[in-house]
């Protein structure tokens, strides 16, 4: 740093008020410089690699993509699953249905996940956003023949298609629904469903509003019948083998590890398998029913848990990325943490089945591990 | 003197026994902690202990977010001569989010740790310079110009972000962690954020202490400064570049929390005078103080939905908003 006076000379080093001598440019910037950099590059070097094997919970009896698959609408799948799993053959519709819509707009996930596995998909107008990019749960080979999105569409393309039923929901935005009531559209109002009874009634419900009824009453009893087989699969296994039920945390992490929500489905379904003996649910003492709460790793393992269950987005930067974490922490080094999909895990809709399939196979998984339960 | 000496001996003790508190404080029983400790350092055990793996890298991140946001607001006030001038009203956090934005979006921040404190120091730098730059460029360098400045700024970057964000509105995922990340939640501090701000702190400490002679010469204007040999572009810079570094390291490591750089300096100010040199290390322990406090006792009385950026943005905005009038009322009577 230059230091001059009032008429531009430079100032004496010794002159009283001259400030401590400056350092220059390159001497000043280079050295810092180097110090945040090498800092940084030491850090990345000595992090925490993901070398823990994280077992992937394995199939048992029921295979997890055949049952997607069923979900997804297969008919003859479903009908061979149910043969498989010795339930009764489903019902014959004896009701007069009402006609098949020709255009569909379900402006809701749920009413389009629905729709996408009991109508005919060339008869769906549009998909709510999003739900393309959720490849894992609706095929990119299925999500094509729909070529609109709900929220690309104007008000003046809506009036051209001019569906004859749109499904929308308490939160769908109030000049969708004044517009599509101008156009005379049928407007159906859907609740998201919190159980799986409510989501089975929604199903019928949407089944019966565009005119798919039967299948969408094959779907819901479908659903009542591979719960039923997970259970019974589950109870099978249980007592061959005889484990001692496991203390189970399930969190969600995107940024970091949360608690679900209580009135979610995951939690639901958790909670049933802990009211039937098969696992001790942790609930850390700062989770309240309306507030996810942030957990610490302190927490996760003060808590012991046999088995942590952790929803993740698929993708597996943030899988790789908590994998480091635990393994730093000891947390995740004897096949105890098992990762499952956060998309499967939040749809309150007819793959909540896939997500009981996938929690069960989770706790079969850990207590197949060979130290299942010394864990933390 | 001894009254500073005593001051000095009273911040000491209380930042030492609030660490202590802070690393005492948790789930685990303290003997269970310390028999994980002894056992690692006789190196029988390489076992995660809550209190090293968690606790202690938890407490470095909140002793140098919270020196660092109440230094860098001193430092600001003194360079732009208004007690409103802080980070977060000027736009420099919101410049540095608008860089990590992006970054958080695409996930960019999972391999490459260090990318979001980079952004996040460019991001804070080129707004603090922009905003500098603009009110220079329009005549307006006086308080109010500078703030109308930040706060147009604030906007455009808020613009922007918005815009991004509602591209990626269908990647609920993705936006979820830029909420967790950017909440000012101390959930998940581990020794990856330590890593990326200490050394960045470090060095925007040494600057802010450094030059706070040069920052006193400064307060008093451009021309004063000039006058008692100060080369006023090049501090007025490095300065600069260092309040950039102090805020854009304390963002990426816990997220955004405004108001901060207001309230503490302006508090010191009334306690210690306005001479920098003394002002910014007591900057520097009480806003280091500050932050463990807040968050011990967040931490104890275990809110869930609050985290220290909304505590401190509770906390600032009415004192923002008290100066202003106060601010106005002094113009008023002059």
């Amino acid at each position: 740093m230059d230091r001059v006076d009032e008429s531009g000379q430079q100032l004496h080093p010794q002159c009283p008020l001259s400030p401590p001598s400056p350092p220059s440019p390159l001497s000043l910037y280079l050295p810092l410089s180097l110090f945040i950099f090498a800092w940084w590059a030491l850090a990345a070097f000595y992090s925490p690699h993901a070398l823990v094997h994280v077992p992937h919970p394995s199939n048992h009896d029921l295979s997890r993509s055949r049952l997607q698959a069923a979900l997804t609408g297969d008919a003859l799948l479903m009908a061979e699953l149910i043969q498989q799993w010795n339930a009764k053959r489903l019902p014959q519709p004896t009701f007069t249905t009402n006609p098949k819509r020709k255009k569909l707009l379900p402006q809701t996930h749920v009413a389009a996940t629905f729709l996408l596995a009991i109508a005919d998909p060339t008869k769906i107008i549009a998909l709510p956003g999003g739900m393309r990019r959720q490849t894992t749960l609706f095929p990119t080979s299925l999500t094509e023949k729909i070529p609109l999105d709900i929220d690309a569409m104007s008000s003046e393309k809506m009036h051209l298609i001019s569906p004859d039923i749109a499904f929308v929901a308490d939160y769908s935005h109030p000049a969708l629904v004044d517009l599509l009531k101008r156009q005379s559209t049928d407007l159906y109002h859907m609740h998201t469903p919190s159980t799986i009874e409510e989501i089975r009634e929604a199903l019928l419900q949407i089944g019966k509003m565009s005119g798919y009824h039967n299948e969408a009453l094959r779907l819901s009893l479908f659903m009542e019948a591979a719960q039923l087989a997970i259970d019974n699969d589950l109870c099978a296994w249980w007592q061959e083998k005889r484990p001692s039920a496991p203390r189970v945390l399930y969190v969600t992490h995107y940024g970091e590890f949360t608690t679900p929500w209580k009135n979610s489905i995951t939690w639901q379904l958790l909670e049933r398998l802990s009211n039937q003996g098969f696992m001790t649910l942790l609930q850390p003492s700062s989770s309240q029913s309306d507030v996810a709460a942030s957990l610490s790793l302190e927490t996760i393992h003060h808590l012991k848990p046999h088995l942590l269950l952790i929803a993740v987005p698929t993708g597996g930067l943030i899988e790789a990325q908590v994998k480091g974490r635990l393994t730093s922490t000891g947390i995740a080094n004897n096949g105890n943490v098992i990762f499952l999909q956060d998309e499967v895990q939040q749809s309150p809709t007819q793959y909540a089945i896939l997500a009981y399939f996938d929690l069960v196979n989770a706790l079969k998984t850990a207590l197949e591990c060979e130290k299942p339960a010394q864990l933390l | 003197m001894n009254n500073t000496l005593f001051h000095k001996t009273i911040m000491l003790l209380l930042l030492f026994s609030l660490c202590l508190l802070a690393l005492s404080t948790g789930e685990t029983p303290l003997a269970e902690v310390w028999e994980g400790i002894l056992l690692r350092m006789n190196g029988t055990s390489s076992a995660w202990n809550p209190l090293l793996d968690e606790r202690l890298p938890r407490l470095i991140v909140l002793l140098s977010t919270g020196a660092s946001l109440a230094v860098s607001g001193a430092a600001m006030q003194s360079l732009f001569q208004t007690a409103l001038a802080t980070p977060s009203v000027l736009g420099v956090t919101a410049g540095g989010s608008l860089l990590m934005t992006p970054l958080i979006l695409l996930q960019w921040q999972l391999p490459f740790p260090a990318l979001l404190p980079l952004a996040a120091i460019v991001g804070s730098l080129g707004t603090l310079l922009l905003v500098y730059g603009l009110a220079k460029h329009t005549g307006n360098l006086t308080p109010s110009g500078l703030i109308l400045m930040g706060l147009a700024l604030s906007m455009l970057i808020l613009a922007i972000e918005g815009a991004l964000l509602y591209a990626f509105r269908n990647h609920w995922q993705q936006i979820q962690m830029l909420t967790e990340l950017s909440a000012g939640s101390t959930a998940n501090i581990g020794w990856q954020q330590v890593h990326m701000q200490l050394p960045v702190t470090i060095v925007g400490l040494w600057g802010c202490i450094y030059y706070a002679r040069e920052l006193d010469l400064l307060s008093l204007g451009d021309d004063e400064a000039l006058s008692l040999g100060i080369d006023v572009q090049k501090v007025r810079f490095r300065l600069f570049l260092c309040i950039a570094l102090l805020t854009g390291a304390a963002l990426a490591a816990l997220g955004n929390i405004i108001f901060f750089g207001l309230l503490l300096p302006c508090l010191l100010r009334t306690l210690y005078g306005p001479i920098n040199q003394k002002l910014i290390p007591a900057c520097l322990f009480c806003g280091a103080i500050a932050l463990v406090a807040i968050e011990t006792l967040l931490r104890f009385f275990h809110f869930n939905a609050l985290t220290i950026g909304h505590l401190s943005a509770l906390a600032g905005s009415p004192l923002f908003i008290f100066l202003l009038l106060k601010q106005n009322s002094k113009r008023a009577v002059s």
